[in-house]
């Protein structure tokens, strides 16, 4: 390392060598959530043709009695009658362009049924999102290294929370706030005032146990001898937290993300249905009660895009937010 | 479905808690205690809830609908007049047996899956790893969501589902372990020392990466008993009038507004036992590292 | 500044001020039963423009002590003295604003191992110009001209490049010189640094010593912490002797190095490697043959880059029986990779290694299984080397040949006998041990199943001066006694002398020299051997 870092010109190659890197990294990473997505998509294809026995049939509902005629019309027009890998490739084309399939009991594509109601749950989900993350740095960065008393009385309540199914948080707060003090709304997705239960039942769960990793980490920090550099400095208390600890401190919650975007996905199917909401939630709770497959699947599908685009950004951030990625 | 419900959360959750707790476990003896007791309690109410309850869980008396706790019926009634205290009795063996038969299956699937990952060959190592890749894109509720699709609604599926949904992140789990555990100094030592690979892994690798499983299998417990309420509660898992909580609750959930008890107290069974089955497991997995440090 | 109220410090003022004054210093961590004196009745004085030195092994208090000095002793930490000043402010009972403005500004604080006491997310610029932002200096232009002169002044080149980038793309020097010129940002009248040069390389070291010397002679109070009386020797004025907490010798450098009075200075100073003149090391055998061969061996590595890094390039050597090759060399010459192609760990990708004539690069694995208890290991750090769960007896046990359990059992405690230790050594778990015990556990494990040559990579590296040299000891009773061959990896030129027939200097994945060990120490050939040998700290020039 030093003997290539120690000339202006060398350090300018390994810079451009760095960045070469970070667009392989990336690169590779966009390779894995293409193979997850197929991967996934391929599954959806055997559990639609593979195990329900006649799709003609499935496609038709659970309570349908068609005739022979019918039903191979219906062949006709899935494309069924064709060999199995020209079905697959069909599929997976179809896929490429955004199309799910047609609902069973939704007389919709399945695609236009989860863009009817994408809005009103990433309003939920971000919500959601930005209050457990601001909970938790608030909390998290306030509570490190601090008497036990307060330690305690958080990592109490923060056990509590994280425990509680997000279902008995959402109903604690009706309880309270609908039903006792009548500041909110019991239900539905009509304004803000609607949203905020919704999106604290979802958050607190989440906040929970991200403000405890975030609390651990950053304890880890302010061991650390760059830590004591920074206070023989002359910094105060505050400020070394801030400045010095929450980066380092927040490296570690990156990792978090897949598990915070499943809470919230895996929080609006609950929070959805107990705050009577319209959403994606309430659209995959429906279909499974009315077995309707193309939906539950394109839902799963979608999910698993979420995943893999979140994951792509917060490699992206990871890799902004610490420079010692490139060379490490 | 809970943040912590995820068993990927709560295996977190644990880690920090229990580097927290360890200084200080002469503090949370009392919580450990009063932890320890509730679950003693809830073992015996699902062993022998005959022996507990003070009436049958399934006799309706129309006098007593929704009446409000009293002293011959401490919790109250539910809507049909049935006693809620002996239904909460009774549906202490159907919300454990969920907790521990998803468990159950999550750990021995996972636990295959993450050392035929972290051991086999590296063929196999790529095909499982994508495989794990896909399950763990996707939310265990909306996995367990599609076991119930095409299984159908009932306990079994319900128990099967949380099951299954948890076997990529206990995979994963185990497939770090046996990673972290192959590239300590102790297996390039035993290396050195002549041994075979074989040995190697069955005399060191194996029982250090295992050794957490029964933590995380603990605190598992307790998740996939709220992963199964809240199936429940989305009218997917135990149908009533059979007395699982979550069955409960999701019925007590159209008198919330008149009844709030019918709602309180399976909510609360609930999540003091996904607590006091959290406190266990740290206070084993504290019990455990203390032994060797 | 406060003026002097008491008589004391009135009468202080007048002959000299100090820089600092400590006097009956205690501090104690934890309560009741768990308390621990980590300091007791510690006292002494630094003049402007002197260097005071504590030294010390690993919890002697030097570290806390000097903490203690800018406020940040640790945790629940209770801080007591008859007398406590540093520049003239009384700093029991000191308000946390005045400590702040103290630190920094007006005492500069220096700590080991940059890489971790800078901010590893923050450029070098912030880093080193925090001081002065803290301080008052507003303007980012200003920070930015002055981060350039410090950088300049503590010698890193081209200052401004260094400025933008991250620590850990500066070679270790430059990363301590970064540290030394953020503690010295506001230009502070007192400097103290712990332990600055521990973990850098020999001429690394002799560097950072060199710029340390040049701030004391430009008028700066150094209060120097090290584990290492030799490092101390050339720029110390004086000395304090810190053992447990205590002062148990002090005075000027040369009396205290040159006429210790107390047994444990005494102790120590026979113990640095550097002083020690080699033991009479057991005579080889005439005409001993190989016990192994190294020929031609290279190594390479893929870079994440894509490119391939040249670990160990073309190297050849013989260790005969029943004597010690030495390897040294610094960080990242090939020193270690090499060992663990001895080993059988990595294979090389040029060049052949033969243990006993039998070629380990093609041998198949079965049989190198089987070969490998000829050759056995001594890491740096013991710990990570047993599995966690097993006692002190299992570990040596596994390395031991199938025998009965009795037979077993007499064995190990013959071994752990051998090594210095007590059977009931034997049920205690490694974690339970201290350093140089888990050390001594190890080499009883090594030796279990009577190998011909252990490899010992950097094995005293981790331990106190003291212990460093009871290990030493017993591996060299060790090889008189068994007869094993030694390949012995260090940084350490002293350890090296000390226990070496022959040696070898490793750079850049080459061997620049190798010879006899006095042929090497004495006439060095290759000017970097002879680097080398300048770069090391010795007692004896004082």
């Amino acid at each position: 390392m030093t003997a290539v870092a120690s000339s202006a010109p060398f350090a300018f190659i390994r810079h451009r060598l760095a960045r070469h890197r970070l667009v392989r990294v990336i690169g590779v990473r966009l390779l894995t959530g293409v193979v997850v997505l197929w991967g996934a998509a391929t599954l959806a294809f055997l559990a639609m043709h593979g195990v329900k026995g006649d799709p003609a049939l499935a496609a038709l509902g659970p309570d349908a009695n068609p005739t022979p005629e019918v039903l191979r019309q219906i062949r006709l027009e899935y494309g069924l009658d064709q060999p199995w890998y020209v079905q697959y490739l069909t599929y997976l084309g179809r896929l490429a362009h955004g199309d799910l399939g047609q609902s069973y009991v939704l007389r919709t594509s399945v695609a236009t049924a989860i863009g009817q109601q994408i809005g009103q749950t990433v309003q939920l989900a971000l919500s959601a999102a930005i209050i457990a993350v601001v909970l938790a740095v608030v909390v998290g960065t306030l509570t490190a290294k601090r008497g036990p008393v307060i330690r305690s009385a958080t990592s109490g309540i923060a056990l509590v929370f994280a425990s509680m199914p997000s279902f008995a948080v959402g109903l604690a707060l009706l309880v309270a706030f609908s039903f006792t003090l009548h500041w909110f709304p019991v239900s539905g997705n009509q304004g803000l005032a609607s949203l905020v239960l919704p999106s604290f039942a979802m958050a607190l769960p989440i906040a929970a146990v991200l403000t405890q990793i975030l609390r651990a980490s950053l304890e880890d920090v302010l061991e650390q001898p760059f830590i004591l550099t920074a206070r023989t400095r002359g910094m105060r208390d505050a400020a070394v937290r801030v400045r010095h600890g929450l980066r380092h401190a927040l490296i570690p919650l990156v990792t978090m993300t897949g598990f915070v975007v499943g809470g919230l996905l895996g929080g609006a199917v609950i929070t959805e249905t107990l705050f009577v909401r319209q959403g994606i939630g309430r659209l995959l709770i429906n279909a499974v009660q009315a077995k309707d497959v193309p939906i539950v699947l394109g839902v799963v599908l979608f999910a698993a895009l979420v995943h893999v685009v979140v994951n792509l950004i917060v490699d992206i951030v990871y890799t902004a937010i610490d420079p010692r990625i490139e060379t490490a | 479905m809970s943040a912590a419900e995820s068993a990927e959360g709560l295996r977190v959750a644990s880690r920090t808690f229990g580097r927290v707790a360890r200084g200080r476990s002469a503090l949370l003896s009392p919580g450990l205690a009063l932890a320890s007791l509730y679950l003693l309690l809830v073992v015996l109410a699902a062993l022998a809830p005959g022996l507990l309850a003070p009436h049958d869980p399934l006799e309706v008396n129309a006098e007593l609908t929704l009446a409000p706790p009293s002293l011959a019926h401490p919790f109250g009634a539910d809507e049909s007049g049935r006693d809620l205290l002996s239904r909460m009795i009774y549906g202490a063996g159907p919300s454990l047996l969920m907790g521990v038969g998803a468990t159950a299956i999550g750990v021995v699937g996972g636990t295959l899956l993450g050392l035929l990952a972290g051991l086999g060959p590296r063929a196999i190592e790529v095909v499982v790893m994508r495989f794990l890749d896909i399950g763990l894109a996707i939310p265990e509720l909306l996995l367990a969501l599609v076991v119930i699709t095409f299984g159908g609604r009932s306990t079994f599926f319900a128990l099967l589902a949380v099951g299954i949904a948890s076997i990529p992140s206990y995979a994963r789990l185990i497939r770090a372990q046996v990673l972290a555990v192959k590239n300590t100094g102790y297996v390039e030592a035993a290396t050195a020392l002549g041994e075979g690979r074989l040995t190697v892994v069955v005399r060191h690798v194996l029982p250090n990466a295992l050794k957490p499983l029964i933590v995380f299998a603990t605190i598992g417990v307790g998740a996939a008993i709220a992963a199964g309420a809240s199936l429940s509660f989305l009218g997917l898992g135990s149908q009533p009038p059979s007395p699982e909580w979550g069955a409960i609750l999701a019925t007590g959930r159209n008198y919330i507004s008149t009844s709030g008890t019918l709602v309180l107290i399976p909510a609360v069974a609930i999540t003091l036992t996904v607590i006091s089955v959290t406190v266990v497991g740290r206070a084993i997995g504290r019990w455990t590292e203390g032994r060797r440090s | 500044m406060t003026a002097p109220t008491t008589p004391d410090a009135a009468r202080a003022t007048r002959t000299s001020t100090p820089l600092a004054e400590v006097e009956g210093l205690a501090v104690a961590f934890g309560s009741g039963a768990d308390r621990v004196e980590a300091v007791r009745g510690v006292s002494w004085r630094l003049d402007p423009g002197e260097c005071l030195a504590l030294v010390g092994e690993s919890g002697s208090g030097k570290s806390v002590t000097a903490r203690t000095l800018v406020g940040l002793p640790g945790e629940g930490a209770q801080v007591s003295a008859t007398r406590l000043r540093v520049l003239g402010e009384d700093l029991l009972g000191l308000g946390e604003g005045r400590w702040r403005e103290l630190r920094g500004r007006r005492v500069g604080f220096v700590l080991q191992d940059a890489l971790a006491s800078l901010d590893a997310l923050r450029k070098v610029g912030a880093e080193v110009g925090e001081p002065l932002r803290l301080h008052g200096v507003r303007s980012r232009a200003e920070r930015t001209e002055r981060v350039r002169e410090l950088l300049a002044s503590v010698g890193v080149p081209e200052p401004e490049l260094r400025a933008a980038q991250y620590p850990h793309q500066l070679s270790g020097g430059l990363r301590q010189r970064a540290l030394i010129a953020s503690a010295i940002a506001c230009d502070p009248e007192l400097l103290i640094a712990d332990e600055p040069t521990t973990a850098l390389d020999a001429t690394v070291q002799r560097q950072i010593l060199d710029l340390l010397g040049t701030l004391k002679h430009a008028g700066t109070g150094l209060l120097l912490i090290s584990h290492d009386l030799a490092v101390v020797a050339d720029i110390a004025d004086r000395v304090a002797v810190m053992r447990a907490g205590e002062i148990v010798e002090t005075g000027p450098t040369r009396e205290v190095l040159r006429d210790p009075r107390h047994e444990y200075t005494r102790a120590l100073l026979a113990a640095v490697p550097s002083s020690r003149r080699p033991v009479a090391l057991p005579a080889p055998p005439p005409e001993a043959p190989a016990a192994v061969v190294v020929e031609n061996v290279t190594k390479r590595f893929a870079r994440p880059d894509g490119g391939t890094h040249t670990a160990v390039s073309d190297v050849s050597f013989a260790v005969s029986r029943g004597t010690t090759l030495g390897i040294v060399g610094e960080s990242g010459s090939g020193k270690s990779t090499t060992a663990r192609i001895v080993l059988g760990l990595e294979r090389p990708d040029a060049g052949r290694v033969l243990v006993h004539g039998k070629d380990w690069s093609t041998l198949p694995r079965r049989e190198v299984q089987a070969e490998r208890r000829r050759i056995q290991v001594v890491y740096q750090d013991p710990l990570s080397s047993f599995d966690p769960r097993y006692t002190v007896e299992r570990v040596i046990s596994e390395a031991l040949p199938a025998l009965a359990r009795p037979a077993r059992r007499a064995r190990v405690l013959e071994l752990l006998d051998q090594v210095g230790l007590r059977p009931e050594h034997a049920r205690r778990r490694p974690l339970e041990l201290s350093g140089g015990q888990r050390q001594r556990v190890a080499i009883a494990r090594a030796l279990a199943p009577e190998p011909d040559i252990v490899v010992c990579d950097e094995p005293v590296s981790a331990l106190d001066v003291s212990i460093q040299a009871q290990i030493l000891d017993l591996l060299v009773e060790l090889q008189r006694r068994l007869g094993v061959s030694y390949l012995f990896i260090s940084h350490d030129l002293g350890v090296i002398r000390q226990v070496s027939s022959r040696v070898l200097v490793m750079k850049d994945a080459e061997i620049v020299e190798q010879g006899p060990v006095d042929e090497v120490f004495d006439r060095p050939r290759h000017p970097y051997t002879r680097r080398l040998l300048e770069a090391i700290p010795d007692v004896a020039a004082v």
